[in-house]
C-alpha cells in the first residue's frame, strides 16, 4: 500500500510539472511573451531527469488501470509501425512541398523561404533519426 | 504464425479475458494471436507455453 501511494505521489508531481510547462508555453504564445516559453523549457528540463529516473515505475502505472493491462507489446508494436509510417510520409510531403515551392520561385519568389525551412526540417528530422538509430544499435548490440 | 492457442484455451476452459489477465496482456492481443494476425514476442510465447505447461512448439507451428 505504501509503495502504491509513493508511486501515485510521484505521478502527481510529474503531471503537475508537465501541466505547468504546458500552461507556460501556451500563455507565452497567447501573450507573445518569450519568458513564459523559457519557463516552460526550464520546467521541462527539471522534469526530464526525474521522469527518466522513475521511468519503469511510471510506465507500469500508465500501462495498467485497476490492475488491468491497457497497453501491452502489441500496442507498442502498432505504435512503432504507425510512427515509422507517419515519419516517412511526413518527410516525403515536406520534400515534395519544398520542391514544388522552389519550382515556382520565378512566379512566387516571396515563398521560397518556406521551401528552405521545410528542407531544413527534413534534414534535422533525418539527423535526429540517425542519432536515435545509432543509440539503439549500441544499446542492443 | 499458425498456433493452437484457442485449442489449449478451450482445453483449460478459460476465456480470452482470463488468459489475458493472467498473462498480463490485453484481450485484443490474445484475440489477435488466435486469429494469427499478430505474432507474440519470444517473451510472451514462453509465458504462454509455461502457462499451459507445454513446449512452445506445441502451441506455435512454424
Amino acid at each position: 500500500m505504501v509503495i502504491i501511494i509513493n508511486t501515485k505521489i510521484k505521478i502527481a508531481i510529474l503531471i503537475l510539472f508537465s501541466f505547468s510547462s504546458s500552461i507556460s508555453w501556451i500563455t507565452g504564445l497567447i501573450l507573445a511573451n518569450i519568458n513564459f516559453f523559457i519557463l516552460s523549457l526550464v520546467l521541462l528540463l527539471i522534469v526530464l531527469p526525474y521522469t527518466l529516473k522513475n521511468f519503469n515505475e511510471f510506465q507500469e502505472f500508465f500501462t495498467k488501470r485497476n490492475g488491468k493491462v491497457i497497453e501491452d507489446e502489441r500496442a507498442n508494436y502498432i505504435n512503432e509501425k504507425a510512427g515509422n509510417m507517419g515519419f516517412g510520409i511526413t518527410l516525403a510531403i515536406n520534400i515534395y512541398l519544398g520542391v514544388a515551392i522552389l519550382t515556382l520561385r520565378n512566379i512566387y519568389p516571396q515563398y521560397s523561404i518556406i521551401a528552405y525551412v521545410l528542407f531544413l526540417l527534413v534534414i534535422i528530422s533525418i539527423i535526429i533519426y540517425k542519432i536515435a538509430t545509432l543509440y539503439y544499435k549500441k544499446r542492443y548490440s | 504464425m499458425k498456433n493452437k492457442l484457442k485449442v489449449f484455451r478451450a482445453m483449460k476452459d478459460i476465456t480470452q479475458e482470463d488468459l489475458a489477465r493472467d498473462l498480463e496482456v490485453t484481450r485484443q492481443t490474445i484475440l489477435s494471436i488466435e486469429k494469427e494476425k499478430y505474432d507474440p514476442s519470444l517473451k510472451l510465447a514462453f509465458k504462454i507455453a509455461k502457462y499451459f505447461d507445454v513446449k512452445i512448439e506445441d502451441i506455435f507451428i512454424d
